[in-house]
């Protein structure tokens, strides 16, 4: 059954598809985005309850092939040290991220030209520091300004407070001479556009109760909806259709009750992230496009970036109360952001601190460690853990590589019957010399705060969670699937807003910049109207 | 069949495979010497595990039959009667040779322990979920900013 054509349609309700929407809406135009997930209701995340720690691990898993509710679709990650993780809803995996808000550095749009790897961007910093001040406007970012690894930046927050670990891991670096600075966070320090600030509920990465973290669903959503933007949820598309002139006509997708049901558009936009997008293009093959759509470079699925991420833990003395806190948004350190050839490897990594361990886990992870044992050495042992540690993240600027890629599974499908995408990841040398030298600077940080004992956890397995890369964007159709404003090189009326159109990786979290790319490319299909699709 | 091996029809477990299970959790965390700390059998395990892990009453199950089965075995008494000595290095050899199922155990264990009201309480915690009272939360000395910010400026120019 076919529905009325409208004229621009969003595939995904996430970071960069509210986005989209909220500033497409300006046109007056009739703009529907389609969800595969539901509405969220913080009344029923884990922090309202007693068990929120183990509502956690379990229906709030990251992982969408651990937690299998029912909008999510299964990931074949079997060929990954990577697994892939993510959330399907309106506000998509911004309902799980960490929020820490780092924006890319100008040099992270000219990596070929200042280094000799990868590819420089077809658009810089300047061009996106207008979008990136929006977007923290329109969501609420809080920060401390005057962060010398950036250009000048006002954020319209005070910082997050950094807790007496802050304290603690900040004399450390001052200790090396090396940077630190409070993190940006996509979290609320003080009420802002109807929403009440952050109250420390700790766990983030589950839903925030308080509706304090930036997620999509409400900051963009509400605001979209008032100007009108439609969303359907619970509707998951299949494939982008094309018409004979080799246009995007529109979609098939399946609704609430799985009915197969299409969806007509003049202009259809991907934003289902650098896994579900390459997943869809795939799967839209037709005679036009027997390689899937908007893939006549062969470049749609290639090239993904994750971000390997290196984990190290520090025990000290002081109770912190390291376990309160925003778990992700501390402090964070540029000091080895960009390339130093005497370290002898490409670009470099952020370092993020990262809040403790709440009860359970800390009994837990002590217990599967060998520190917390049964018997009456028990207490004594959780005492010495509990509210006295912190974590050493290390986000690793993953530089593309064709091999890395996002195809179809040949078997395994999800509840539509829609073949599930099959991830094939390998670390690469570059990043394995970065790890191993994070991984020295990491204990060499923990050991100049005082920690006295250091455990590394090495690369985490569950840290997919920056999916980049996999439609990336540039001026040479031939080397790139959109152009420099998001419009496929191939299909003129579809455009790709999330993070698969990312040239390099950076190192850091890449939300702010996935959502400045958004309102960029809103921004200047609004100035091309006219002659959109010339 | 001896009484204790009954099982009521209202209970899960027998009395004997309750009186372990309570030995058992003792061992895994006995109650603080201080006595500010209750012990693992003061929890209410057995009713978490019905409430929230169900699947696992079988293996808890035969954990505990091998544990009376090898106090008889061994000592020629039930469980309960050997003493504290005797019960750890009973369980300690059946955990060296079922350590996945005990270390499973251990972490239900730690689960439900570490959610319960006096234990919260004992570790200097309010028995409540986080929202909606929250935290506070120290802001940290922002001065200790200063030498970053006298090195000045140090982003890479393009």
């Amino acid at each position: 059954m076919a529905n009325k054509i409208v004229d621009v349609l969003i595939i995904g309700a996430g970071a960069s598809g509210a986005a989209a929407a909220w500033s497409l809406a300006d046109t007056g135009m009739h703009i529907m985005c389609m969800e595969q997930g539901g509405w969220m209701k913080q009344s029923d995340y884990p922090s309202n309850f007693r068990d929120w720690e183990v509502r956690g691990n379990k229906e709030m898993h990251a992982s969408p092939n651990h937690r299998q509710r029912q909008a999510d679709y299964p990931i074949n990650d079997a060929d990954s040290p990577i697994s892939i993780v993510n959330f399907n809803a309106v506000g998509g995996s911004t309902i799980l991220y960490a929020a820490h808000f780092p924006r890319f550095h100008p040099s992270d749009f000219r990596v070929k030209t200042l280094d000799g790897v990868a590819d420089d961007w077809p658009i810089d910093y300047f061009q996106l520091e207008p979008f990136y001040q929006e977007n923290d406007r329109i969501i609420g970012v809080s920060g401390l300004d005057g962060d010398p690894a950036y250009p000048d930046k006002k954020l319209p927050l005070p910082p997050i407070p950094m807790g007496r670990m802050g304290n603690v891991i900040g004399k450390g670096f001052n200790k090396l001479g090396w940077h630190w600075w409070p993190s940006d966070s996509a979290i609320i320090s003080e009420a802002y556009a109807g929403r009440d600030k952050c109250i420390n509920l700790s766990p983030c990465g589950s839903g925030c109760s308080q509706g304090a973290k930036s997620s999509a669903d409400v900051t963009y959503w509400p605001l979209a909806l008032r100007k009108g933007v439609a969303l359907k949820t619970n509707c998951r598309v299949r494939e982008i259709t094309v018409n004979d002139q080799g246009m995007a006509a529109g979609v098939i997708y399946y609704d609430e009750e799985g009915n197969e049901q299409e969806q007509k558009a003049e202009i259809v936009i991907l934003a289902c992230n650098g896994v579900g997008t390459p997943r869809l293009l795939l799967n839209s093959t037709s005679s036009q496009f027997p390689d899937g759509l908007a893939n006549r470079s062969g470049l749609v699925g290639k090239n993904l970036m994750l971000h390997p991420w290196n984990y190290m833990e520090g025990y000290f003395e002081e109770d912190m109360a390291s376990y309160l806190g925003p778990r992700g948004c501390c402090v964070l350190s540029q000091q080895f952001y960009e390339t130093d050839p005497e370290r002898g490897f490409d670009r470099g990594y952020g370092i993020q601190i990262t809040r403790g361990s709440p009860p359970v886990a800390t009994a837990i992870n002590g217990y599967t460690r060998g520190d917390i044992p049964w018997g009456q050495g028990h207490h004594e042992a959780f005492r010495k853990y509990f509210g006295a540690n912190l974590g050493v993240g290390i986000c690793v600027e993953d530089l593309p590589e064709t091999r890395n890629c996002v195809t179809l599974d040949p078997e395994l499908t999800d509840g539509d019957g829609i073949p599930a995408p099959k991830i094939n990841y390998r670390i690469s040398e570059n990043s394995h010399k970065i790890l191993a030298h994070a991984r020295a600077r990491s204990r060499e940080l923990l050991e100049a705060a005082g920690a006295r004992e250091i455990k590394d956890f090495g690369q985490l397995q569950y840290a997919g969670w920056h999916l980049l890369g996999t439609a990336r964007m540039g001026t040479d159709p031939d080397n790139s699937v959109v152009n420099e404003w998001g419009r496929s090189h191939d299909v003129k009326n579809l455009f790709i807003v999330d993070g698969s159109i990312f040239v390099t990786s950076a190192a850091g979290n890449p939300t702010t910049t996935i959502q400045a790319l958004a309102l960029y490319i809103a921004d200047t299909m609004k100035k091309n109207l006219a002659n959109l699709f010339d | 069949m001896a009484n204790d091996e009954l099982i009521q029809t209202d209970h899960p477990l027998n009395e004997a495979q309750r009186n372990t299970l309570d030995c058992l959790l003792a061992l895994i965390i006995p109650p603080s010497e201080d006595g500010k700390m209750p012990g693992a059998a003061d929890v209410g395990f057995l009713e978490y595990l019905l409430h929230s892990e169900a699947e696992f009453l079988s293996p808890l199950t035969q954990v505990l039959d091998a544990i009376i089965d090898t106090a008889k075995t061994e000592y020629g008494k039930p469980f309960i009667g050997i003493n504290r000595q005797e019960q750890e290095n009973l369980v300690h050899s059946l955990r060296r040779s079922q350590e996945e199922l005990f270390n499973q155990l251990t972490i239900l264990v730690m689960t439900c322990y570490y959610q319960d009201d006096k234990v919260m309480t004992g570790i200097g915690l309010e028995a409540r979920p986080p929202f909606p009272k929250g935290h506070q939360l120290e802001t940290g000395d922002l001065s200790l900013l200063a030498p970053v910010k006298q090195r000045g400026e140090f982003w890479r120019k393009v």
